[in-house]
């Protein structure tokens, strides 16, 4: 196990350095270059520009050289200095995250019971009908773009009934409306792979055993399908992370927050290249890290896996 | 297939008509200009002379509407042709060649399936400038990870079965093989992952836009055109709302055919 455990983790670096390198690499290798990414098509004809920041951002060095010190630094949790700013990029990242968690933990713990909800539901009831509307739900869901829904519901909530603030950085009755838009796509995507693999669970032999020796059908759902149905479930919890930092961009945008989301939305406006290399490795850590944990936890949810451990 | 779902197929299609004819004649839906509006008329909601009314600065928003469904469905089509032929020509090498090509770019595309897929398409819009076709190179690069994976699977699953080998024994070449057994087959996944991605493309494409990094402003993209509505939530409810409902139908419609074709497809 430990030596899975370290062999798993040797990877997830792995992978989090080839992002750190792929992003490097798109900045930096023909015909890419730092600074005339920096500043714009538009204005990229002024030489004596070029060289002076070239040389204030210390891109005068060979590409290999700043490849390699970057590389060291990110191992050691140093991302470099915004070029925007001036500041740090970890702690400008560190500063953002508090926000962009609450938003994500709001719209997660609207979108987990829901499309729980949703699949249990559309698995247990009898009536075809009920079970169509349901299964039809996360579809329709996907089909909405993210930032309109947001709008729509500011335009309901906040404009036509002035039950949530438009413009609330901070306090509970500010995150509402926010979390609910982001946690309209990611019940969904919830509910849509759980009841995929629920559908597949019911129409197994087990669940008909357990029916005939007395169990309900809400019992057959929850205590047997379902705990099968859970392991594959939980694998999407990374994707799932993924989706909800994607998300929050636009989500904070609509809603004017501080953010994680909004970071980004700035860090491309404004071309700030460390400030958008320090947010891929981050992101692209979280989602490995929150990968690997899955994985881990898979023997403790499947007995059978415990035992081919042990 | 159920009778209704099969019903369903039918104004899927229409929708999905409509909305390419307008792409491509814009002229047929609304005679009127997209960019020049009349500034006596300016804000007035939906009615007989404006179907989606007028913005600020008195422009009908159906011909705006109508206008950017070229640029946008351009945008998300052209996406989802780099998605299909970047991603299935690196599963086709990578499933073929198996060893270590494989391994090495089987973990290249793990490493960009692990980056947050919004994330790595703005990182794309940020060193190509944005524009639509940088945003239509930077979502179908980014799409393009889930292609190759699934060609790679079907490459594998193909060169196990018994007609293969068959070929091969009978002295079949392996180009031939591919191209008469291996692509025949994966047809049918790809054009159902391919169909349900479009749906995916056109909604991230219109929220790339909606941040500002589509076309630059006068010219009519359904996600700049929401972003322009931002000012007037509280007033002039109709243009955010209706573009917003626009897309919405669009991607069901999409997304319904794409289901209909995934679903046929697992039935082979």
């Amino acid at each position: 196990m430990t030596r899975f455990v370290a062999r798993r983790l040797t990877q997830a670096v792995a992978v989090v350095l080839t992002a750190y390198t792929l992003t490097f690499a798109a900045f930096n290798v023909l015909p890419a270059d730092p600074v005339r990414i920096m500043m714009g098509p538009e204005n990229g004809g002024d030489e004596a520009r070029v060289a002076a920041l070239r040389a204030e951002y210390g891109l005068d060095r060979p590409a290999v050289e700043r490849y390699l010190d970057g590389l060291l630094d990110t191992l050691r949790g140093d991302f470099g200095t915004s070029f925007q700013t001036g500041r740090n990029v970890g702690a400008t990242i560190a500063e953002a995250a508090p926000r962009t968690l609450a938003l994500a933990g709001g719209a997660l713990l609207v979108a987990l019971p829901l499309g729980f909800l949703i699949a249990w539901s559309a698995a247990h009831t009898r009536h075809m009908w009920l079970r169509r509307l349901l299964g039809a739900l996360p579809g329709l869901s996907l089909s909405v773009p993210t930032f309109w829904l947001g709008l729509v519901l500011l335009q309901a909530f906040s404009f036509g009934l002035p039950l949530f603030p438009a413009r609330a950085e901070d306090g509970l009755a500010g995150l509402v409306l926010p979390a609910v838009t982001l946690a309209v796509p990611s019940s969904a995507f919830v509910a849509q792979v759980l009841l995929e693999r629920l559908t597949v669970e019911m129409r197994q032999p087990y669940v008909d055993t357990a029916r005939a020796k007395g169990a309900s059908r809400a019992r057959a759902v929850t205590a047997h399908a379902l705990r099968n149905a859970a392991m594959p479930a939980l694998t999407m919890i990374a994707l799932l992370a993924g989706w909800l930092v994607s998300g929050s961009v636009v989500v904070e945008t609509v809603f004017a927050r501080n953010g994680l989301g909004r970071l980004i939305e700035s860090a491309v406006t404004t071309r700030d290249l460390p400030m958008l290399q320090g947010l891929v490795v981050v992101a692209t850590a979280v989602v490995t890290l929150l990968t690997l944990a899955v994985d881990m936890a898979h023997p403790l949810v499947d007995p059978r896996l415990r035992e081919r451990a042990a | 297939m159920t009778f209704a779902r099969r019903l369903g197929v039918v104004p899927s299609a229409l929708v999905l008509l409509a909305a390419m004819a307008a792409a491509f004649a814009p002229a047929l839906f609304s005679a009127a200009d997209p960019l020049r509006g009349d500034l006596t008329e300016r804000l007035l909601p939906p009615g007989a002379a404006h179907l989606f009314g007028t913005d600020e600065l008195g422009r009908d928003v159906f011909a705006r509407v109508v206008h950017g469904s070229a640029p946008s469905l351009q945008a998300a089509v052209i996406a989802v042709g780099i998605a299909v032929l970047a991603g299935s020509t690196i599963g086709l090498v990578a499933g073929t060649a198996r060893g270590w090509l494989d391994d090495l770019v089987m973990r290249g595309v793990e490493v960009l399936l692990a980056v947050p897929s919004f994330l790595l398409i703005l990182v794309i819009v940020a060193v190509l400038g944005p524009g639509t076709r940088e945003v239509a190179v930077a979502v179908g690069v980014s799409a393009a990870a889930v292609f190759s994976r699934i060609m790679r699977a079907e490459v594998i699953r193909v060169r196990g079965s018994g007609y293969v080998e068959a070929a091969a024994v009978c002295g079949t070449g392996r180009p031939t093989v591919l191209l008469t057994h291996v692509l025949p087959n994966a047809a049918g996944p790809l054009t159902a992952l391919a169909t349900l991605e479009l749906g995916n493309a056109i909604l991230t494409v219109a929220a790339v836009s909606f941040l500002g990094f589509g076309a630059p402003p006068p010219a009519p993209e359904w996600g700049s055109l929401i972003a322009a509505g931002r000012p007037f939530l509280a007033s002039a409810w109709w243009l955010t709302t209706v573009p917003g409902l626009v897309i919405v139908a669009v991607v069901l419609a999409v997304n319904h055919l794409g289901h209909v074709l995934r679903t046929r497809s697992e039935r082979r």
